[in-house]
């Protein structure tokens, strides 16, 4: 389905320039809440686990194109997390340190259900039609609501997204839907920032493909 | 879409930049981070009580184990004591030559003539020369027992003008005149 309306959605959305929040990575805060979650305090991880929830279900979601099983990989993280909390020795901060986890666990969860996986609709979020700085963004140019079939869009994202390999997959979620540094994803990956440019290139190479009517 | 140009290639990565930044908005609900936190809780309370089975056989264990009365430091010196053993065992069983399964050339013997081992003390050429020594012997000790009592009284000290026994005579000097009238006019 090749709407007219779906190839202007990137005029629509011109205007999505404004930098990606910062991610309130306080990692003095981080540190505190650390500390005295290793010295037996829950609420404290509590904390941790209500402060990295959105930001790892972005994660989780975006890799594995299925909110089902975000939810369910994000337990196994926190959990994982609380295990091994006392092991954390602060070498590095702890987003950097949750987002491994995170990764790690995300990949190998891929590996186990292959690459047969195929994008339903129902694994389509369909809330963000309501979200209102989605409706505020995507109607900035042009002044209509549904200039732009957002479940289409939405849709042919997430099928893009799959298509892409895992690891650039990750590096795509990272840098351009969560809006980490190359520093950053390289910390959390453990590679190179090279290696994390030259997947970024390539990934984005493969969306233009991917995505060629929108692009336009 | 190959570009000839890269601003356009350039425009199209910051156009693939802004869709996938459209991702971001896919968040979970507001309640879904406490309904998490909730399920979260319900989960490590069952890991609890899984582990807590698991601790609690650990721990008769090791209560039985401490009830056998087995002194620690008894116990570090038996084991430091079979280390010992089994290190000393390894080192001679290194030392210990192995039967090499390799077939090697059996060594040629050579025949060496046949020495008999025997005192040769015993035989009667050898004992000539230490009978020969021992008579020389005896008869030097022999002829300086007879010659010692004669030397002891007749011994006298020699003249200094004796045979054989020169006394220094100091260098000669050609005199001087002077030393010369000296000698000649003794009386003055």
């Amino acid at each position: 389905m090749q709407d007219s309306s779906l190839s202007t959605s990137v005029a629509a959305i011109a205007s999505l320039n404004e930098p990606i929040p910062a991610l309130s990575t306080s990692a003095a805060e981080d540190r505190i809440l650390v500390e005295r979650a290793q010295g037996g305090d829950t609420r404290a991880f509590d904390d941790l686990v209500r402060k990295y929830t959105p930001k790892l279900y972005g994660l989780v979601y975006n890799m594995t194109s299925n909110r089902e099983d975000a939810a369910d990989l994000l337990q196994d993280v926190f959990a994982k997390a609380y295990r091994s909390i006392k092991r954390f020795m602060g070498k590095s901060s702890f987003y950097t340190w949750i987002y491994s986890i995170a990764v790690n666990m995300t990949l190998n969860f891929l590996k186990k259900r292959g690459r047969h996986h195929k994008v339903s609709l129902d694994d389509v979020d369909t809330g963000i039609e309501n979200d209102p700085e989605f409706i505020r963004v995507t109607t900035a140019n042009t002044g209509t609501l549904r200039e732009v079939n957002i479940h289409e869009l939405q849709k042919k994202l997430n099928a893009a997204m799959m298509k892409l390999s895992e690891d650039h997959r990750t590096v795509v979620t990272l840098y351009d839907v969560q809006g980490h540094q190359h520093a950053e994803i390289s910390k959390i990956l453990g590679v190179s920032e090279g290696t994390v440019r030259s997947r970024l290139f390539y990934a984005h190479r493969l969306l233009q493909t991917y995505l060629e009517d929108f692009v336009k | 879409m190959n570009h000839q140009n890269p601003k356009d290639a350039m425009s199209d990565f910051e156009n693939i930049q802004r869709l996938m930044r459209l991702k971001r908005f896919e968040q979970p609900g507001e309640g879904f981070t406490e309904q998490f936190l909730k399920e979260f809780h319900q989960r490590q309370r069952s890991e609890m009580l899984q582990q807590s089975s698991l601790h609690l056989m650990w721990e008769r264990t090791a209560t039985w184990w401490n009830n056998l009365l087995v002194p620690k430091w008894s116990l570090a010196t038996a084991a430091a004591a079979v280390c010992v053993m089994s290190v000393w065992l390894l080192k001679n069983e290194k030392t210990t030559p192995t039967i090499s399964t390799v077939d090697t050339p059996v060594p040629t013997i050579i025949e060496k003539p046949f020495i008999p081992k025997m005192d040769l003390s015993e035989l009667p050429m050898a004992n000539t020369a230490d009978r020969n020594n021992k008579a020389v012997e005896e008869s030097l000790l022999r002829k300086h027992l007879e010659i010692r009592p004669v030397l002891e009284g007749k011994i006298q000290p020699l003249p200094a003008s004796a045979e054989g026994f020169q006394a220094p005579i100091p260098e000669k000097k050609n005199p001087t005149a002077q030393q010369r009238k000296s000698v000649e006019v003794p009386g003055k």
